[in-house]
């Protein structure tokens, strides 16, 4: 337990920003999202026992994160797979946000995931609990859609 | 290629990332000291809505305590000091009004009020609605810390706004001193001030009085905020004697500990002649206009029809005491003798909601000949101000980003340029689209 409870320790100092940048689309704000991150680490270290050692620590902790993001939206009823989650800075590049728009929240979800917290195909695939290859085909889905809307934005080499 | 693609929207994507670091492992370590036990997942989450609740329970109390203190003290307003973070967090749907006027600020004036921090800090029962105020009802007041200092504040179904980080260096500004006061007057006719609210840093100033025509004054309670707000909130409807002219609120003022007035807020009573009457137009439209403008003289010198199929249109007519006044589809205004001497060489711009038509209305000073509206795309038009005005539509093939209106250029006779108005083909909400985007917190607009 004193191990996990030391490498919680070093993957939210490490990796911190990356989550909360990565849970504030499904948080709604990067305060929100801040508060989900601390609750959902919190939340890892009183449950180090349940960590099975199956698959990598950062995705459970991502679960938990995740789990604690949707709590506290207001919409307690809210799962993961029918959320719809948002840019929380949409002005700061519109063209990007028009594009996001145009994908499926569950494409987009995966796509927050990959480039705001910098997840590998695995984790992303244990934080969601689904196959790591439907990750990379969501994926490669969504990059050629970004690709597309971004094309006159100088996306495409 | 895929891979090249991966980097450019990886790129896209680390433009916009927020880089603040704001961890605390501590807050970590101490959250999960206090949380409940953990036994497995579905039976946390029921322990953590529990555990909202409770302070729910608590605040219902407070508010009906509150409310009788209101009552006893004439519209109610508790004195003493609020510690912040002690205070209930706002609700969910208190805090996305404050993160939809982040996101819905036009550029560069996003409050960046951090609506996570919201709280609740008190609630009043008053009237803004009617001149005789006897239909109170019951607001509440939320603040939010801005991020680098100052607050914004939201008295529901009343009033809101936001503390600045640093105080304005206007005249105006340095007169108040500590004090942000705002009014309401009667729409009727009535023009001294009904209600007042505001705010009031907090540090020298430890009284605020309420001074009237008549010579007599009167204490506002003001409720103080601790940090980091720092500031107390102060709500007055004005008792029924002082709705007169001879007897009307004059100012409000904050005072130190010695009575000295550290700050001033004056209610100047409008002129008879700037006051709005109903007025007729030479076509028999009925408008409500300043008195001093003189409609029955108005005349249309610019009219044309849009391709949403409305009218666009600019009436003008003089102004009692010097100068026009103009009307046009979007609103009205005066200009003094001395409007050509004070304002730039070109004044106006686009009139968007973000639905057709997309109009264009300018003034520009006798000098300028010609005006010529620059396009992204480079395409370009000329206009003809008449009597100093400009009204014209701006063509959906120009809603486009890449083919917006990017800047007026004032020419002379000899066709100079002698003005440039560069205008932000960016801007959300502007010009019309088919599909509005989603901002977030339910703010939709136009890219």
């Amino acid at each position: 337990v004193d191990e996990t409870v030391a490498a919680i320790e070093r993957l939210y100092r490490e990796r911190y920003t990356r989550f909360r940048n990565g849970v504030a689309p499904v948080a709604g704000s990067y305060e929100a999202a801040h508060d989900a991150v601390q609750e959902g680490f919190a939340r890892a270290l009183r449950a180090t026992g349940q960590y099975s050692g199956r698959g990598s620590l950062e995705g459970w902790v991502w679960r938990i994160v995740l789990r604690t993001a949707l709590e506290q939206r207001p919409d307690e009823e809210l799962r993961i797979d029918v959320l719809d989650p948002i840019f929380v800075e949409p002005e700061r590049d519109l063209e990007l946000t028009t594009a996001l728009r145009e994908l499926p929240p569950r494409r987009r979800l995966i796509v927050f995931l990959r480039y705001f917290a910098d997840l590998p195909y695995q984790t992303i695939a244990e934080a969601l609990e689904i196959d790591e290859g439907t990750v990379a085909a969501t994926l490669a889905q969504a990059k050629q859609a970004l690709a597309a809307t971004l094309d006159e934005e100088g996306v495409r080499p | 290629m895929t891979e090249t693609i991966d980097q450019l929207i990886q790129a896209r994507f680390d433009a916009v990332a927020n880089p603040i670091n704001d961890s605390d492992w501590a807050d970590v370590l101490a959250r999960s000291r206090n949380g409940p036990s953990f036994a497995s997942w579905p039976s946390t989450a029921r322990a953590s809505r529990l555990r909202q609740r409770l302070p729910r329970v608590a605040l219902v109390a407070a508010a009906v305590a509150l409310a009788a203190v209101v009552t006893a003290v004439a519209f109610g307003w508790p004195q003493g000091l609020i510690d912040f973070f002690s205070s209930p967090p706002a609700p969910a749907k208190v805090k996305n009004w404050f993160a939809a006027e982040n996101v819905e600020a036009p550029r560069g004036m996003n409050p960046r009020a951090i609506p996570g921090q919201a709280r609740k800090i008190t609630t009043a029962t008053f009237d803004v609605n009617h001149i005789n105020a006897d239909h109170p009802s019951v607001h509440t007041l939320y603040v939010a810390p801005r991020r680098g200092g100052g607050f914004c504040y939201l008295w529901t179904n009343a009033d809101g706004g936001c503390l600045p980080t640093k105080a304005p260096s206007t005249m105006e500004a340095r007169r108040a001193g500590p004090l942000g006061i705002s009014w309401f007057s009667s729409s009727s006719g009535a023009n001294y001030p009904l209600f007042v609210d505001g705010w009031v840093r907090s540090g020298a100033t430890k009284t605020v009085e309420a001074r009237f025509a008549d010579g007599t004054t009167a204490m506002i309670p003001v409720t103080w905020v601790s940090a980091p707000v720092n500031a107390g909130f102060l709500i007055y409807p004005v008792p029924s004697p002082h709705r007169t002219r001879a007897t009307a609120l004059a100012s409000v003022v904050a005072l130190d500990a010695n009575g000295e007035v550290i700050g001033k807020q004056g209610f100047p009573l409008t002129k008879p002649l700037d006051q709005d009457v109903m007025q007729t137009l030479p076509d028999g439209t009925k408008v409500s206009l300043q008195r001093r403008a003189q409609a029955a003289r108005a005349r249309k010198i610019i009219s044309f029809r849009t391709t949403a199929g409305s009218e666009g249109y600019v009436w003008v007519m003089p102004r009692t005491g010097g100068g026009d006044c103009y009307l046009f589809n979007r609103g009205f205004g005066c200009l003094e003798p001395r409007f050509a001497a004070q304002t730039p060489t070109l004044n106006g711009g686009l009139l968007g909601s973000g639905s057709p038509p997309l109009l264009f209305f300018l003034q520009a000073k006798p000098n300028v000949a010609t005006v010529e509206l620059r396009y992204q795309n480079g395409e370009s038009e000329r206009l003809t101000p008449i009597d100093g005005f400009v009204l014209t539509e701006i063509l959906p093939s120009h809603y486009k980003r890449g083919t917006r209106l990017v800047a007026a250029v004032a020419l002379d006779r000899n066709g100079k340029a002698i003005y440039t108005q560069r205008y932000q083909p960016k801007d959300v909400g502007t010009y019309p689209c088919q599909t509005p985007i989603n901002l977030g917190h339910g703010v939709k607009a136009c890219p």
